[in-house]
This record gives structure tokens, sequence and C-alpha cells, in this order.
């Protein structure tokens, strides 16, 4: 490679007409050819990780650096962490006008600097950054399987319809673990967030898991919440506006177990307060 | 103090005001091409098979490649923490030989440097089609690199935690350790001090000269 270049840049080599087309057709070629291409796995997936991230054009139009922008449909798999350099960076943001994404964690981690602690839950520093998000227009996101930790707002924020997110650790993160709307939400896990562990609006929420976080457990209007679990929140397990939900588990949430677990519209079904049947 | 004495004194002044000049012009000419001029350098690296998903060779089988950048390509990442440095052109890439198999991603060549990001990391990626070749380094005490400049030569292996090489193609997918990288061509600058350190030895020198001059002088008055 070396020899090639000094040839090249100091003009060593012979050099005729012949070989200088051909060199200046190869150069077409490799510039046509060579740009960074997304890496593919063996099953057509994207592939990222942190060297792709900062490489840019894992999608069309993503510039080197954080975040990583998708501007294509289709199946994206992490095969590494990312990290972010700070808490007002994104990692991965879907373009507006995109259909169809599915963002697979692979169990890896996506992380920032934010860390939270203490009692009531404090979170610094504070900043913009999500580990995944798709906004208004980006209808039909999944995000599933891995953790997101110290991001500057929230691990996951998918404003649109037809999401889903499932299991997904949503660890330490600014504001809200996982911010939802028309979503399936079930099988994960909010740990010490800012405020809510999860924020959801006309979801299905199952199965998910929310401890310490800095508001409720579970908080939005209109869902559906079942099966739940909700301990140690600094205010109720759930609050929900004209939402139903049953079959959850409450426990020492809104400063302990006398104070009330639950608020919104009333349960459709039995839930478990510290053990017995919620009142 | 014999005029013998000061005479040496003054001589290894003589000497050290050389050897400051030398640093100073070493300093100028190590600057200015690094900074003004394209400079490719390759660095050679080895290492191991540790995932092979595909069966196409067996874990423990050997691994070893090349890549070659320009140490004058811009940071396409704005900011301090991170640096993404992209070289083009036939005298760039990024080739490896795993198990007795070549692959190559010519033409073009990205460095990426991170530093203090909850870790320093060093990552090499070339892409041509669908193969993609990366080397990727990851040091979480945050001290292998004390910025996002791209390092001129090969950085120190031995100070990061993870080194892992990674092959994805359309037929083939390759993890790997890395246990050697070195620099193997292009690597005059690279092996120089930095200029910084070469003034802070020229300034050090001229201090020293300056300390012993003083104590000539009244050496010479008692």
């Amino acid at each position: 490679m070396m020899a090639t270049a000094e040839n090249h840049w100091h003009g060593s080599g012979p050099t005729t007409p012949q070989s200088q087309s051909r060199s200046l057709w190869l150069l077409g070629w490799l510039a046509l050819t060579a740009v960074a291409n997304p890496a593919h796995a063996v099953d057509g997936v994207v592939l990222i990780d942190q060297n792709r991230a900062l490489a840019g054009n894992v999608t069309p139009g993503d510039a080197p650096g954080f975040p990583v922008t998708l501007t294509l449909s289709g199946s994206y798999r992490l095969s590494g962490n990312l990290t972010v350099p700070d808490a007002n960076t994104s990692a991965i943001v879907v373009a507006a006008d995109v259909t169809g994404v599915t963002v697979d964690l692979n169990g890896f981690t996506i992380s920032g600097p934010t860390v939270c602690g203490g009692f009531p839950i404090v979170c610094s520093p504070l900043g913009s950054g999500i580990g995944v998000s798709a906004p208004n227009g980006a209808r039909a996101i999944t995000v599933r399987n891995g953790t997101i930790v110290g991001m500057g707002t929230s691990a996951v924020q998918l404003l649109s319809s037809l999401n889903t997110v499932d299991n997904i650790s949503a660890i330490s993160n600014g504001q809200v673990g996982i911010f939802a709307s028309l979503a399936t939400v079930t099988n994960n896990r909010a740990l010490k967030n800012g405020f809510n562990g999860l924020l959801v609006g006309n979801s299905v929420v199952m199965h998910n898991l929310a401890v310490q976080n800095g508001g409720a457990g579970i908080g939005g209007n209109d869902n559906l919440i079942v099966n739940n679990t909700l301990t140690v929140n600094a205010l109720v397990g759930v609050a929900a506006a004209n939402s139903a939900f049953s079959g959850n588990q409450f426990s020492s949430n809104n400063g302990g177990a006398a104070n009330p677990q639950f608020s919104g519209r009333g349960p459709i079904g039995p839930n478990g307060c510290d053990g017995s049947v919620c009142p | 103090m014999s005029p013998e004495r000061v005479g040496e004194i003054v001589g290894c002044c003589r000497a050290t005001a050389a050897a400051v000049a030398w640093a100073l012009a070493a300093a100028t000419a190590v600057a200015v091409p690094v900074t003004l001029h394209a400079a490719p350098v390759t660095i050679a690296f080895s290492g191991a098979v540790t995932s092979d998903p595909y069966g196409l060779s067996m874990v423990g089988a050997p691994i070893s490649g090349s890549y070659t950048f320009d140490t004058a390509a811009p940071d396409a990442v704005p900011g301090s923490s991170i640096g993404s440095y992209r070289s083009t052109g036939l005298a760039y890439g990024f080739d490896a030989l795993v198990d007795g198999t070549f692959y190559s991603t010519p033409g073009a060549v990205t460095v990426n440097v991170a530093n203090n990001i909850g870790s320093d990391q060093y990552g090499v990626i070339g892409s041509f089609g669908d193969l993609t070749l990366e080397l990727f380094l990851e040091d979480f005490s945050q001290t292998a690199l004390a910025d996002d400049a791209l390092p001129a030569g090969a950085p120190l292996l031995a100070a990061f935690g993870v080194r892992s090489f990674r092959l994805f193609g359309s037929d083939a997918e390759f993890l790997g350790s890395v246990d050697r990288l070195a620099c193997t061509a292009g690597c005059s600058a690279a092996g120089l001090p930095e200029p910084g350190t070469l003034l802070l030895v020229a300034l050090a020198g001229l201090l020293w000269c300056g300390g012993r001059g003083r104590g000539t002088t009244l050496a010479v008055q008692r």
C-alpha cells in the first residue's frame, strides 16, 4: 500500500497515458464503491457499534459521531456497546419520516454520563440525550433486548404510534426511563431514573418492573396496565389517569405502604399492595 | 572554582545551547509536516480468532493485518472528546489475513478516537461492499489517550484493556483478539517525541544552563 502511495504522490514510478487513465478509472471506481457502507450481519441486519457510530453513514445522511441517525426502514442490531460523550448527546435517532424500524440492542448497553442516586433521587448531569428516540412521524418503532444507562433525559423516547419497547433495562437516566405513546411496553425494568420509570400514553403496559424511580413507577393516560411490579418509587406506583389496571404488585411506593399506592381510574381487577389485596 | 571548571561549565552550556537549538529545529521540523502535509502511516497488528459463529475457521486461528491512514485527515466530529478521521485515496485502507484468507477494504479507512467518555477508545474501521474490518481498543481507566487527536503512530496496546478485531461480511464473521500493534511504515514522525515534549526539553536545558551560569559567576567573585 505504501509503495502505491509513494508512486502516486511523488511520481517516482513510470507514468504513461495508459497508466494515468487506469489510475483515474480506479480512483473513480473507488469513489463510487469505497464509501463507508453500512455493515450487515450475515442475516442482512445492519450492525451498529461504537466504531460505526463514530465513522458515520450507518444509513445515508448519518453524520460521523453521535447520534446515529437511521433514515431507512429496517432492522438494526448492536454488535457492541455504545457510549455517548455527554448528557446532551443521543445515541440513536430515527428520522422523522421513517416507518418500520427495529433496534435490537442484542444484549449490549448504551451508556451516558448521568448518575442518579440519593433519596429523593437526584440525577447529574441532566441534559437532552436519549438512548433511542423517534420523534413524531416516525412510526412502528421497536426497541428491545438491552440496557440503556446514564442518558441525560431518557433511555427510550418514542413519540408517534405503533411502537414496541420490550426487554429494556432503563437505569439511572436523568428524567424518564421509558417514554412511549401508542405502544406495547413489556418486560422492561426501570431503575433509579430521575422521574417516572415509565411514562406511557394509550399503551398496553405489561410485566414491567419499576423500582426506586424519582416519580411514579408508571405514569400517563389511557393505558391498560397489567401484571407490573412497582416498588419503592418516590410517588405512587401507578399514576395513570383514565387507565385500567389489574394484577399489579405495589410495594412501599409514595413514602410507604400506609400511603396511596396508585391514582387514576379504579382498578378493573385485583392488585396487590405489600402482600395483600389492595383496598 | 578553577578556570578549567569554569571552562567546562561554559562549554557545557554551549553544548546545551546547541542541543536546545537542535530541539527547537526538530520540534519545528516535526510539527510542520505532521500538521500541514498528508503523511501515510501504516500500522500492523496480529492476534487470534476468538469467535467464529459461522464455522469458517476455528478459535485460536491467527489473524494479522494492517491499516494505512493519513495523519492529516480532518476531524469530522466537533468537540473535544471524540474525533473521527477518515482517510480516502488509493494509499489508504485496511487489510486482514484471517487463518490464511485475505480480506481487504481499500480506498478509505476511518480512525476514531474518544477521550474520557467513560472510557478512552481507539477504533479503526474500513468498509468495502459488504465487508467491514474493525479494530477496537478501549481503556476504562481513561488514561490511555490524552485527547481526541489522531495519534500519528500506533497507540500503546498495553494501555487498553479491550483489544478486539472484528470482521463482518456477507458470508463471514469473525471476532478476534489483538496482541500486537506496531507502526511499520511512515513512522518517522510518529517515532519522535511530540513537538511540545521537545520544547519542554529545550526549556529545561535553558533553565539548567542559566542556573549553572549564575553559580559560576558567584564562584568567580569569591
